[in-house]
């Protein structure tokens, strides 16, 4: 076999350890990427929860209050609370939580890239603002 | 023999080390498929709490309404237990309607003898079988106020259903409320049923295998699906209560 060149059982083994080495890499990146877009997901729908969980636990209250909501700090979504559904929009995705109560506001409330929300419930309705609620009159 | 060894070993190096990849996968897998199962019952759970404390409690929906600074927790107005048995028979009230669940709520005021009176309200049919994903049973003690000097022990009874006959209605309802509130008018979704899906026009009944959920608006152009799986939703509100619904 002149010109040709002979791999060796030696070359062979190497070159196959080396492409599992890749396909492992290839699979454990693709495993942990996909992990941390879900990781990514589930924070912005803790927000939705527990803005949610806030609203209803207002709408649950028979007297008035004010409570804070602070994002959790380096996170950047638009929030919109509209009827019965919280909308959480990050990247170009938005997650949704509903909720039960009623707050008896006669539009949306929209917020970009909130810091921190102050809910305030007083008589039958839950108004929402962008703000601490030590601003808020 | 040395030859014979590495002939008999590498495919099976090459087959244990593909297992290997698969367990690890579907143990990655089959935990996300737990941390997915875990978030839907808290969901459930915490919608079932927080819809007996807005039925309790709210104003809006069955609160003593007390003109007094001092408010008092879990009294429930008489006059309201009636009014609601009489309207929401087939349907939630919108004070503490979640559009993702459907829930049938009982109040027993209970005496000396027993049961002496019974309240009941919420939606009339829930979804069973296949497309049943969860549901909850709970209930709080409460006081029933018939007038100034008349109060009564009893509970409040819910039944929170999670399923896929809630989910269509729900998307349906909420749908046809935002048109009527003037905040949207068109939406669409993607809905999985697990058993073929009807609509009675007659009554306004939508049904996802044997059970079924009156809707609050019309639908036109929408005969339902002949077969299970995943469709999608696309809908347009026309006052006063119109659904023109698309595939």
């Amino acid at each position: 076999m002149k010109g040709s060149t002979v791999l060796s059982e030696n070359i062979l083994m190497g070159m196959s350890a080396v492409i599992s080495f890749i396909l492992i890499i290839l699979v454990v990146r693709m495993v942990l990427t996909q992990q941390t877009e879900r990781t990514y997901q589930n924070l912005f729908e803790s927000i939705a929860r527990d803005i949610s969980l806030i609203i209803d636990r207002q709408a649950s209250m028979s007297s008035s209050e004010k409570r804070e909501y602070e994002l959790p700090k380096g996170v950047h979504a638009d929030v919109r609370i509209d009827y019965k559904y919280v909308f959480v929009t990050y990247d170009d995705k938005t997650v949704s939580k509903s909720y039960s109560g009623i707050t008896n506001s006669p539009q949306a409330y929209e917020f970009s890239e909130p810091r921190i929300l102050c809910f305030v419930k007083n008589q039958n309705t839950i108004q929402v603002f962008d703000k601490p609620c030590i601003e808020v009159q | 023999m040395k030859g014979q060894i590495s002939y008999v070993m590498k495919p099976m190096t090459m087959i244990a080390v593909i297992i290997l990849l698969v367990f690890l996968l579907q143990s990655l897998y089959l935990n996300r498929g737990k941390e997915t199962q875990a978030e839907k019952k808290l969901d459930i759970v915490g919608t079932g709490t927080n819809i007996l404390l807005i039925l309790a409690n709210s104003k809006d929906c069955l609160a003593y309404d007390y003109q007094q600074t001092m408010e008092k927790a879990n009294i429930l107005d008489a006059a309201k237990l009636d009014s609601f048995s009489n309207d929401y028979q087939a349907v939630e009230p919108e004070c503490a309607r979640n559009y993702d669940f459907g829930w049938r709520a009982e109040v027993k005021e209970i005496g000396e003898s027993g049961i002496e009176n019974e309240w009941t309200f919420g939606t009339g049919d829930f979804s069973s079988g296949k497309s049943l994903n969860n549901e909850v049973n709970f209930w709080i003690p409460v006081a029933i106020r018939y007038s100034e000097n008349d109060i009564r022990l009893g509970k409040m009874d819910i039944r929170l259903v999670d399923g896929e006959l809630e989910k269509l209605a729900g998307f349906l309802d909420w749908s046809c409320k935002m048109g009527q509130i003037n905040r949207m008018t068109s939406s669409s979704t993607d809905i999985r049923t697990s058993y073929p899906v009807t609509y009675n026009s007659q009554e306004n009944k939508i049904c996802v295998g044997d059970s079924c959920r009156k809707l609050q608006c019309r639908l036109r152009y929408f005969d339902g699906f002949d077969s299970d799986g995943i469709h999608t939703l696309n809908v347009e509100f026309k006052q006063p209560d119109i659904l023109l619904v698309g595939g």
